[in-house]
Parts: C-alpha cells; structure tokens; sequence
C-alpha cells in the first residue's frame, strides 16, 4: 500500500512538473502620446506655435499580433480593437489598453510584430460569416469601401489661439491598401509564471509632424477616400508606433 | 492511521454532498408543495435561431440566455403585457408601439401617472446588435439590464419588481410559461431577472430591414428592384463622398448601413455650450463620469426612419425636413461637437432626395409581423 501510494505521489509530481512550469504571461499595452505625453481625450496640444489641437477619438485595429524566434512565430493575437474612448482622465489616459495574453511557452524570443490594421483575410471577411464574439464587430465595417476602418483618429484644431476648437479632423484609414505591419527585433523574455510586461507608444505628434514635415490639417480636413492620402497617414503611423 | 482517520471522513463528505443534490433538485426530503409546484409541465425548450441578413453582423448572444422559442413567446407576453405597470394601464409596448417603429410618435414619453420624462422613447428594432450600451445614454450595459429599468421608473411603469413578480405568480398563465422557457419548478422560482431575459429574447428576434425597398434593391440587388432616382440620389450623398458630383452628406459615417448606426454616443450639435458644463442634459457625460462625453447621446438606427418622428433624443424635430437642415448647418457649437458635424451645403432638392432615400429604409412587413405584434 505504501508503495502504491509512493508511486501516485512521484507521478503526480512529474505531471504536474511537466505539464505547467515551461508557460508564461504577456501583457500588451498600448499608450497613446502626443510628444511623449499620454493623451488625455479633450485636452490641448500644440501643434505649432499658432494652433492647438485636441484629440476627440483614437481607435485602432490590431491583428496579427505574433512573436518571433528565428523565423518561427508564435500567434499571440489574432484581432483586437483598441478603442481609447475612455481615455478621459490623465491616469486613463497613460493607462492606455492592455492585452494579456496567457499560456506562451515561456523562453526568450528575438522579436514581435503585428498588423496596425487588418490582415486581408479578416478586413475580407463577409460580415455575416465573422464570429459574433470577433473584436471586428466592435470596429465599423464601411460597405461602400468594403473595409473596416483601421485606424479612426478624430480631432479639433484651434486655428487662432482663441480657445474654441472650430476646425474638424477627421481621419480614417481602411481598405488592403492601407494594412501596415510593424516589425520589432527586440529581446522578449517569456519566463515561468511570470508576465512580462512590453510598453507599445503612438505618438500622433509624429503622425502629424513628421521629420519636420507637417501634416497639411488646414487644407485636409478629411481623409475616407483618398487612397493616395490615406496610405501617407498609415505610413505614418506605422513610422510613429514604437515600443519602449 | 492517518488513512484510518481520512477515510471516514471521506465518505461522510460523500453522503453528505450526495444528500445536498437531492435538497437542490427540489424534491426528495423536502417535497414542493402541490400549489406552488410547476413540474407537471414539461420543460422542453426549443433553439430558436435568429435571422441571419446578408451583411449584418451576427448578433452576440449571452451564454446565461440562449433564444428559445418558449423564451420569445414569454418575452412576447410581457412586452405586450400591461401586468407590468402599477395600475395595468401601461406595458413595454405603449412607448414602443410597431406601428410607430416601435417609438410611440410623441417628444417625451408619458408616464402611468400621467408623468414626462425627458426624453423620446427610442426606436428599437435591431436593438440585438447594440454593443454599446442601451437608453440614450448607455446606462445598461445588456438588454437584460435594460428590461429591468422601465418597470420601477417613477415616470415610467413605476411599479415595484416584487410586487411584479407576485403577480406573476398568480397568474393563470405565466407561471407555466416560466417554466416551460426556464425549467423551474416553482412559482416561487419566477422573479424579475427570468422576466428580463424573456423580454430580451424576445427583442433580440426584432430584426429589421430585409422586406423595405433599400435592402431588396441594393443588398440583395433583387431583379426589378430599384431605387427611385430621387432615392438614389440621396443614396449616394448619405454615402459616397462625393461620387458623382453630389455633394457628401456624412449621413453614414454614423449612421453605417446596414445597421444604420454604429451604436456610439456623440453630440451632434443639438445645443450650445461653451463648456463642457453648460449642457442641461448631460447625456453619456452623466453616466461614464466624463466631462468630455457630455452632451453625447446614443446614434439611433434610421430603419423606418420615416415612421418614427418626433426626432432626436428628446423630440425636438418633428420632421426629416428639420432634421436635414439641423445637420446641414453643423448644428450649434460646444466643445465636445462630434468633429463629424460640418457645414454641408445642400440644396432643398438634395435634401428632398435624401429624404427619399431614408423613405427606403421603410419595413412595414416587419411591422405588421403578427410575431411583432400582441398576443393578446
């Protein structure tokens, strides 16, 4: 009896030892900055010397979310719709949106990449055959482009320093044409039990002013169908999102 | 020895777990007494599957509410029941009527006592897709939360759910439709939150659009359906941008078909504010807690848009006409105007044509859909 009872406790052991210690955490978070600042919805940000602008919506689809080892990747995210409405407060704001992502075998990986946007195969999808529970239904899928909208930036600009923000911006990015993937070669330790934590910044400074160059916002005050414009902006924007 | 204590003890917890499911099941020690047992009808509830249109989304239903047909028909009873109220005289239905698109035609909604509230009721077919949160401000979160709100509101039904649920419980009827959607045994089973998930059943059925003329002519592209030219016209400036030398109405950067809303909350310049407490009803902004978000309300759907006046989230416009012009000028300004209301220049005949077009979005055999209508 006693054996039996050695024999159970040694095997529970080894299953228990081989089943659940070579798996960690990832948390993904996502930060919006204008000029390094987290951005609080609402609030003023120079944009130059003569104009401040203020965020009203910054939404984005991410897709495609995969770390790399060599040239093999390991899926972390299939689609997620990072929707920052609740960036109201200074604390929210640099709290940005978080995706954790449970159950990766745990060991270093030399890089991660995703999709700012959607893959073909999902922005192709007919909506109908899209799982109910899929975050592309949390996103608005436009039928005459028969695209999601990937990434939604939404602003006013005060044009004359008098503190009314008259100026509409409206940017939305969508269509195959504008799927922008972001590679980054970075060491990422997955450890046993832990979460590590990898800090992704959009800075909209960048994506408006960009080596210097600004972004035309008096003359184009909307972006739905121009492709040629639409695809500058993802380039900035893929250009602008880092991680720390 | 250590065994010799564990095992007694092991097979005391045994007996006594075996002992607790028998209690639970309801019968056993503790027979249900013949009054308030429901187990002489059968329980045996049939999937309902919802209607999937060619372009929609498929609806989110939640794991704790699977649509049976058994559910629906209960949900039915209840909407069209004025059980709900506290003098019978109202139901769910009396602000949200079918021939009305399921609004009741009026600015603000009157009460069981005759009271106002402050806002238009809302139109709510297709109201399974909401993902945003339900009332003009979001404040639930499901329509199961939403059911439950109307019943004790003051200057709504202003009934007491307790009072509701006695109800019914000696109703002739109810407590074997409870159990036949919900598999209780007894009428002491029946409470509000069963009560709220049949009405949400029964909502979630409300699907519209498939029958009216936008849908057969430029969804299913049905042979010999066509737009109108006026309606068409008004197509292409709600939502092409300005294709064909139409000026861009930005009707459907809010209004996304086929849903004919995104479900969002924002202001649409109804009122002035020069801060962002200057708004007198402060909308989504009262109920997030954030400043920014005052003066936002609900983006309604525009199916059977043109048989649900008055307009807005409190009725202010009686007319598409008023509505037409209200989103041409861009509307009054305040800081948290959605960037997407502008000065847009449209001429009455392009506003006429676009009105035309939301004349389209009509659905009038969902309407008249006996399944839509009472049971009583």
């Amino acid at each position: 009896m006693k054996n039996l009872l050695f024999l159970f406790a040694a095997a529970l052991v080894i299953f228990t030892t081989s089943c659940g210690n070579d798996e960690g955490s990832l948390e993904l978070n996502f930060v919006n900055t204008y000029e390094g600042e987290p951005i609080v919805l609402g609030d003023a940000y120079q944009f130059n010397d003569n104009v401040n602008i203020q965020f009203d919506k910054i939404r984005y689809f991410v897709a495609n979310v995969q770390l790399m080892d060599g040239g093999t990747a390991t899926e972390l995210v299939d689609v997620d719709y990072l929707n920052f409405e609740d960036s109201a407060t200074p604390d929210l704001a640099s709290a940005g949106k978080t995706l954790i992502i449970n159950d990766i075998e745990a060991k270093s990986y030399d890089g991660i990449e995703m999709n700012i946007g959607l893959t073909q195969t999902q922005n192709d999808s007919k909506r109908e055959d899209v799982p109910a529970a899929s975050p592309l239904n949390d996103g608005n899928y436009w039928a005459p482009w028969e695209s999601y909208i990937f990434i939604t930036l939404e602003m006013r600009a005060d044009l004359d320093n008098d503190d009314i923000f008259e100026h509409n911006l409206v940017y939305h990015m969508g269509g195959n044409q504008a799927i922008r993937t972001k590679s980054f070669s970075k060491e990422v330790d997955v450890m046993d039990g832990k979460t590590t934590t990898l800090n992704f910044e959009l800075d909209i400074k960048d994506v408006l002013i960009q080596n210097g160059q600004e972004f035309d916002i008096f003359n184009i005050t909307a972006v739905h169908t121009d492709k040629d414009i639409m695809e500058e902006l993802a380039d900035k924007v893929q250009a602008a999102f880092k991680l720390n | 020895m250590k065994f010799k204590f564990v095992f007694p003890l092991l097979v005391l917890a045994l007996t006594w777990s075996c002992s607790c499911g028998k209690n639970s099941g309801g019968g056993g020690d503790n027979p249900i007494d013949p009054e308030n047992d429901l187990t002489q009808f059968t329980y045996s509830p049939t999937t309902k599957t919802l209607k999937q249109l060619q372009g929609y989304p498929q609806m989110l239903i939640p794991d704790d509410n699977p649509i049976t047909e058994e559910g629906v028909k209960l949900g039915r009873m209840l909407f069209f029941d004025p059980i709900l109220s506290v003098d019978s005289s109202m139901a769910c239905v009396s602000c949200h009527l079918p021939e009305g698109g399921f609004t009741d035609n009026q600015r603000f909604s009157r009460g069981v006592q005759g009271g106002f509230g402050t806002r238009s009721s809302m139109p709510i077919q297709n109201v399974g897709y909401n993902r945003r949160g339900l009332f003009w401000d979001g404040r639930s979160e499901t329509l199961e939360d939403q059911a439950l709100l109307p019943v004790e509101d003051e200057v709504e039904l202003h009934e007491d759910w307790e009072n509701v649920e006695e109800k019914f419980r000696r109703h002739a009827d109810y407590p074997r439709l409870f159990r036949e959607a919900f598999g209780i045994e007894t009428k002491t089973a029946i409470t509000k939150d069963l009560a709220a998930k049949a009405i949400a059943q029964f909502e979630r059925t409300m699907i519209v659009g498939e029958n009216s003329e936008y849908y057969e002519a430029e969804v299913l592209q049905l042979p010999g359906r066509f737009l109108s030219d006026e309606a068409h016209n008004g197509l292409i400036m709600f939502q092409e941008e300005g294709a064909s030398g139409l000026p861009d109405a930005q009707c459907f950067h809010c209004h996304v078909p086929p849903l004919f809303t995104d479900f969002d909350f924002k202001n649409n310049g109804l009122d002035s504010a020069l801060t962002l407490q200057d708004f007198d009803d402060y909308g989504r902004g009262a109920i997030s807690g954030f400043d920014i978000d005052n003066g936002k309300f609900s983006t309604p759907t525009l199916w059977n848009i043109a048989l649900t006046a008055p307009y807005m989230h409190d009725g202010r416009f009686e007319t598409l006409e008023e509505v037409l012009d209200h989103y041409a000028s861009a509307g009054h300004g305040s800081p948290s105007r959605d960037p997407l209301m502008n000065d847009i220049a449209l001429t009455d005949e392009q506003k006429a044509d676009i009105i035309a077009f939301l004349h389209t979005l009509t659905d009038t055999t969902f309407l008249k859909n006996p399944d839509f209508n009472s049971p009583f």
